[in-house]
C-alpha cells in the first residue's frame, strides 16, 4: 500500500483516484483549518514532546467520588475518607496512596463531561474520541499513534492492548488494530510454533502460497493474496523477533513484579514498560469490573489499590529511565458514577462530571484542572470535552488531528473537530 | 435477480474495470463464521469430533470457535476488495492447534483419508483439490503442487499442500 504522507499528488488527483485505491489510508490536509492549528498549536506549548502513549483504561466507569475527586463530609460522599497529595490543599481518595504521592508529575482534571451513558457507546467515545456513527468506524487512539509514530517496519505490533478487548483501527488499515493481549500472565497465543513445524516448512508453505494464489490474482484481482503476503510476512516477523521477549515476564526479578503489584493490571502494566523499552509506541492496559452498581465502596477500594499499585510502578520506572517527559500517560474510564448512592450501596453511570488523570508527554504536573460543585451534580468550573481530551493527546504526540481522511469516499478528520488542545495541562 | 446479481467475480481483459460499473462482483472476504466452519468441514474435523462420540465433542468446537472468533472478529469494513490480514491472524493461521488439527496427517483426519485412498500423487492432489475448491485442480496447477512434493518427502508435504490450499485466496473469499 501507498504511504499516505509520502504522496507527492495533489488533492484532485487523489480525488480523481476515488474508492477503488485503498480508500481508508488517503489523507487530505485542509489547509484553512491547518493555518488556525498552527497558530493554536504555537501558543500551547508542549507539541510533539510525547514519542509514545500509555492509555489507562478503567473499564466500566470509575466511581470519581471514591477516587481523583471525593467530597468527604457530604451527603453524595459516602464513607470515603481522603488522604493529602503532592500538591498542596488537594486530597484524593485514601484508596490512591500512590498516585497522591505521585500527583507532583500528573496533572488532574475534574471537570470531564461526556453525554455517553452506556457503556458500548461510552467506551467507543473514550477510545476513538467521537461518538459512534452507524456509517463509520473511527480509529482507536492507539492506532491512530501507530498509524502517525509507528514504525512501519517494526518487528512487534505499533499498537498493543492488555486486558482488553478494546477498540479496533476503524477506517485505518488494520495493521494498526490493537494487538490484544488477554491475559498478561499467560503466554502469548500462537507466537511459538507448534511441535513438528520448522522454519523450513513454514517458509515452503508461505512461498507456495504466493504460487497457489497466481491464478486467483490473475482473474480476480490482488487485493487478497497481497494483503495474504503482508499479513504472513508481518507475523513471521514477529516469531522470529527476540524483541517478543518483552511480552514474557517469567524471567523479569520478584522484586520489580512487587512493585507493580501482581493481578492483570498491575502485570499488565510491567508488560506495557518493557513493550515501550522495546520501542512500541502505544499500550493500552485495561482494568475490569468497575461497573459498581453494588457494594461500590468495598470493590472500589479493592480494584483501586491494584491500579494505585500498576500506575505508582510504571510512573516511577519511566521517570527513572528518563522516559516520562516522552511519553504520554492517561488515566481514563467508560464515565463517571453518580452523585446518588443506590440502596445496594452502587453507583450508577454519570457522564456529567468525572475525571481523568494525566502524566509525561510534556504534560505539567502538580495541578489540578476543573472542579465539580459541592455535591459533585456537575462542573462548577473549567468542563473539559472528550474531543477536547484528544485534541490534548494529539498535540502531546505532535499529530495534526485536523488532517483529513477518506474514508469510505467521505472525509474525516483524526480528531474530532469540536475539540482543541486543553492549554492547561502546558502552560507551565 | 437481475444480470448485476450474477456477475462473476472473474475479470474480464487486463484491466481491472471501474466498480461504479459493476461490470464484475466484488471478492469478500468469508465472515469469520463463514470461514471457520469451511475450515472445519474441509479439513474434516467436524465430523472427526463427531465420530470420536467425545462428550465434550460440543465443548471442544465452541472453545475452537472462541479461540477462532476472537482472533477474526475485528471491525474492519470488508465491503473493499482490498484485504488486511492483522498480525494475530497471521499467527493463528501458521501456528494454531486448529489449524495444525485441521491439515494434520496423523489421526482420522482429511489428509490422512487422502493418503491412504490412493498411493498415486495425482490422485491424492485432485483429491485435496476437490476438498478445499470443490473442483479439479487445472493441469498447470497438477503439475505444481506434484512439483512441490517432489521438493519434500512423505507426510509432510501433504500437511503443507493442505494448508496452503487452505490459506489460500480462492478458500478464504466469497468470490
Amino acid at each position: 500500500m501507498t504511504h499516505p504522507s509520502s504522496l507527492g499528488t495533489s488533492r484532485r488527483d487523489l480525488l480523481r483516484l476515488g474508492l477503488g485505491a485503498a480508500a481508508g489510508s488517503l489523507f487530505l490536509p485542509s489547509f484553512g483549518r491547518l493555518l488556525a492549528d498552527e497558530q493554536a498549536a504555537a501558543s500551547v506549548p508542549g507539541f510533539g514532546r510525547a514519542k509514545r502513549l500509555v492509555f489507562l483504561y478503567m473499564v466500566g466507569g470509575p466511581s470519581q467520588f471514591e477516587t481523583l475527586d471525593p467530597k468527604p463530609g457530604t451527603t453524595t460522599g459516602g464513607p470515603t475518607k481522603t488522604i493529602p497529595t503532592a500538591i498542596p490543599g488537594v486530597e484524593i481518595a485514601d484508596s490512591m496512596p500512590g498516585i497522591a504521592k505521585r500527583l507532583g508529575r500528573c496533572a488532574l482534571i475534574r471537570s470531564v463531561t461526556s453525554k455517553e451513558g452506556s457503556h458500548d457507546r461510552a467506551r467507543y467515545l473514550v477510545h476513538t474520541g467521537f461518538a459512534p456513527n452507524p456509517t463509520l468506524t473511527h480509529p482507536a487512539i492507539g492506532s491512530i499513534v501507530s498509524h502517525e509514530k509507528g514504525d512501519r517496519d517494526a518487528e512487534l505490533p505499533e499498537f498493543v492492548s492488555i486486558g482488553g478487548p478494546g477498540s479496533g483501527s476503524g477506517y485505518l488499515p488494520v495493521e494498526h488494530a490493537p494487538f490484544v493481549v488477554q491475559n498478561p500472565e499467560r503466554p502469548i497465543a500462537n507466537l511459538e510454533m507448534p511441535a513438528g513445524l520448522s522454519d523450513r516448512r513454514v517458509a515452503s508453505r508461505v512461498e507456495f502460497l504466493s504460487k497457489v494464489n497466481e491464478r486467483f490474482a490473475r482473474e480476480r484481482g490482488e487485493g487478497v493474496p497481497a494483503g495474504q503476503d503482508v499479513m504472513f510476512d508481518k507475523a513471521r516477523r514477529m516469531m522470529a523477533s527476540k524483541k517478543v521477549g518483552a511480552f514474557d515476564l517469567s524471567s523479569v526479578p520478584a522484586k520489580r513484579k512487587e512493585a507493580y503489584g501482581s493481578g492483570v493490571f498491575g502485570t499488565g502494566c510491567l508488560m506495557a514498560k518493557r513493550l515501550l523499552d522495546e520501542g512500541v509506541s502505544c499500550v493500552e492496559v485495561m482494568s475490569q469490573g468497575w461497573d459498581t452498581h453494588d457494594d461500590n465502596f468495598n470493590r472500589v477500594r479493592e480494584l483501586s489499590a491494584g491500579v494505585d499499585q500498576g500506575v505508582s510502578a510504571l510512573l516511577d520506572e519511566l521517570e527513572a529511565d528518563g522516559m516520562l517527559d516522552s511519553t504520554l500517560v492517561v488515566w481514563l474510564g467508560d464515565f463517571g458514577r453518580t452523585p446518588d448512592i443506590t440502596a445496594t450501596q452502587g453507583r450508577g453511570h454519570f457522564p456529567r462530571a468525572w475525571s481523568a488523570l494525566l502524566a509525561g508527554g510534556g504534560v505539567q504536573g502538580g495541578r489540578v484542572i476543573g472542579r465539580t460543585d459541592a455535591l459533585g451534580r456537575d462542573v462548577a468550573e473549567r468542563p473539559v470535552t472528550i474531543p477536547e481530551l484528544f485534541a490534548s493527546f494529539a498535540h502531546a504526540l505532535g499529530v495534526d488531528g485536523s488532517r483529513e481522511f477518506q474514508a469510505n469516499g467521505r472525509p474525516i478528520t483524526l480528531v474530532d473537530k469540536a475539540g482543541t488542545p486543553v492549554p492547561e495541562l502546558f502552560r507551565a | 435477480m437481475t444480470d448485476t446479481y450474477q456477475r462473476t467475480s472473474r475479470r474480464e481483459g487486463a484491466v481491472e474495470p471501474d466498480p461504479s460499473l459493476f461490470a464484475k462482483a466484488p471478492v469478500r472476504p468469508l465472515s469469520t463464521e463463514q470461514l471457520y466452519f469451511a475450515l472445519s468441514r474441509a479439513s474434516g474435523m467436524d465430523a472427526r469430533l463427531d465420530r470420536a462420540g467425545r462428550a465434550d465433542a460440543r465443548r471442544q468446537k465452541e472453545a475452537f470457535f472462541t479461540a477462532f472468533s476472537f482472533v477474526f472478529d475485528d471491525d474492519e469494513m470488508t465491503e473493499t476488495e482490498d484485504f488486511h490480514g492483522s498480525v494475530p491472524q497471521g499467527l493463528f493461521l501458521l501456528n494454531s492447534r486448529l489449524l495444525q488439527g485441521a491439515v494434520a496427517a496423523r489421526g482420522a483426519t482429511l489428509v490422512r483419508s487422502v493418503l491412504t485412498s490412493s498411493r498415486d500423487p495425482s490422485e491424492r492432489v485432485r483429491r485435496l483439490w476437490l476438498s478445499a475448491y470443490a473442483r479439479e485442480p487445472e493441469p498447470a496447477e497438477a503439475r505444481s503442487a506434484l512439483a512441490y512434493l517432489r521438493q519434500s518427502d512423505g507426510d509432510a508435504a501433504y500437511e503443507d499442500l493442505f494448508w496452503v490450499l487452505l490459506n489460500s485466496a480462492e478458500f478464504m473469499t466469497n468470490h
